[in-house]
């Protein structure tokens, strides 16, 4: 999924770069803030070890052969904040040291597989995990989910990068990166969990001690990286989101009780259709509906996660 | 891979340009930078990149062999995704114009890579005072990756010494067993190398 050079035009690096840098930042100050001292040279063997257990390939069906992205079990391994960072280390070497991803793409690959992969990894790993805890393949089932969910997310937001830079269009981009990397993302889930259980096995406290500098879903820590990753989703996926009638609005226009809808429209809808009214370019309006739809939404949950909190410590 | 890695550390040695590693990063960054950005069919500014990468890739008296192999790396994953161009109307200009560009791209970071210490890119980055959490971990990382993948290929052959080829289910199980071990070293190594650089006077 590295992208190399040349595939990403100006204005989608310099907004990846900016993205990146920014979920950098974050995660340098939570990990000079939480981590423990003695834990912070095992940030830099574990991006080596991700780099050398990458090297490693996998039979994959056919006679091809994939290989581990490693993002989920940096996460689980270290915590979503020293997961970045090993990750962006990773890639920024791979890039440096072997051509593999360009430089004016670091941006957007540092983005897609060093903070949208091990985030959105940890935080299914996390969500899963807290459903299934009582059962003996928690860990098991919890990895393979957030192995393959972060596979084909990462995959889906690089397509959109790549049909934002008019490289590849998204009706070809969007069903190749996302079938393939559905089809990867087993590889990883299946070979993600098969380590997770072994090192439970041998040594457990490897898996679990990390749990402690980034406590279950602390909602403090995880918030700016959830506003992050939102924008790159309301930047790079959202304007290619398909303009087709949804399943209902078919189905309503199949049966012909279109018109109700339309009577009871309420007139003060402010982004009717996911656009802005009052702006004429059709990317520019998708995506500011989309930055006010996420900050709404953002907050709601936000307060909902309040009041669950505040009762529960009652 | 484990032979690149070894040329990767011979070659820097007896490579002529000699000049600042900063304004080496910085001219690798600046004819990237231009290569990429190029407007689109623009073949006479390409046929200029390429012969002046030529020039120093000769200049530096670069081993041919080597750089075929670090290219070779490189294409079938850029034809992977360039390929995906080939499916939309025009699509053969822009996968020729794509496929050319990214390769320049790699020439100019493979002469970078050849002609520069990663220790002095690293030292140079220090100077421009990029974050000391991330140039340590940069650091580490650099310096165990080689001693990794040595480890590594030793569980492999150590393995094929001892069982027979498994196959199926088996050979996942065993790659994410020999894959755990490997982390359990890497952990205790990171233990050991806490303690070493704290009796050196290392502090966060």
């Amino acid at each position: 999924m590295h992208i190399p050079d040349g595939f990403i035009d100006a204005k989608t690096a310099i907004t990846t770069f900016s993205l990146s840098a920014i979920g950098l930042t974050l995660s340098l100050r939570q990990v000079r803030k939480t981590y423990p001292p003695q834990k912070i040279p095992l940030i830099g063997l574990t991006a080596a070890f991700i780099f050398a257990a990458q090297m490693l390939n996998f039979p994959v069906a056919g006679g091809t052969s994939g290989h581990l992205i490693g993002a989920v079990l940096a996460s689980i391994l270290l915590g979503p904040s020293a997961a970045i960072l090993a990750m962006s280390t990773v890639l920024i070497l791979q890039c440096l040291l072997f051509a593999d991803g360009g430089i004016t793409a670091l941006g957007a690959n540092v983005f897609v597989l060093g903070i949208v992969a091990p985030l959105v990894g940890h935080t299914v790993y996390r969500v899963c995990l807290l459903l299934c805890q009582p059962r003996a393949h928690a860990h098991f089932v919890a990895t393979a989910a957030a192995g393959w969910v972060s596979t084909v997310s990462a995959a889906i937001v690089c397509a959109g990068l790549l049909a934002l830079s008019n490289t590849v269009d998204w009706g070809i981009a969007f069903p190749a990166m996302a079938g393939v990397h559905a089809l990867i993302g087993m590889g990883e889930a299946l070979i993600t969990s098969l380590i997770i259980t072994a090192l439970l096995r041998i040594r457990p406290e490897l898996v679990t001690s990390h749990d402690r500098p980034c406590p279950a879903l602390n909602s403090r820590a995880l918030a700016p990286y959830g506003l992050l990753i939102s924008a790159g989703l309301v930047l790079f996926v959202a304007p290619f989101a398909c303009g087709w009638p949804d399943g209902l609005e078919k189905v309503a226009g199949t049966l012909g009780f279109e018109h109700f809808a339309k009577a009871v429209t309420m007139p003060t809808t402010l982004f009717a259709d996911y656009t802005t009214p009052w702006l004429s370019t059709a990317f520019l309006s998708t995506v500011l509906a989309g930055t006010v739809g996420v900050i709404t939404v953002f907050g709601f949950s936000y307060l909902c996660l309040l009041a669950i909190k505040k009762r529960a410590d009652s | 891979m484990t032979q690149l890695f070894f040329h990767l550390h011979q070659n820097t040695n007896h490579v002529r340009l000699k000049t600042h590693p900063l304004l080496k990063l910085l001219l690798c960054l600046l004819c990237v930078l231009t290569t990429a950005l190029l407007p689109r069919f623009f073949w006479q500014g390409f046929a200029v990149v390429a012969t002046s990468l030529t020039l120093l890739l000769l200049l530096a008296r670069v081993n041919g062999i080597f750089f075929l192999k670090r290219l070779l790396l490189f294409v079938p994953f850029a034809l992977g995704l360039a390929g995906l161009t080939l499916c939309q109307p025009g699509g053969r200009r822009v996968f020729l114009d794509l496929f050319i560009r990214s390769n320049l791209c790699v020439w100019a970071v493979i002469l970078l890579g050849v002609t520069t210490r990663f220790s002095d890119i690293l030292a140079s980055l220090r100077r421009l005072h990029v974050p000391g959490l991330f140039i340590t971990t940069l650091t580490l990382t650099y310096r165990y990756l080689f001693v990794l993948v040595d480890e590594l290929q030793r569980f492999k052959r150590a393995r094929q010494c001892r069982t027979f080829v498994p196959q199926g289910l088996l050979s996942w199980k065993a790659l994410g067993n020999i894959i755990a071990l490997l982390f359990v070293r890497t952990a205790d190594r990171a233990d050991r190398v806490f303690n070493a650089m704290c009796a050196r006077g290392w502090k966060t």
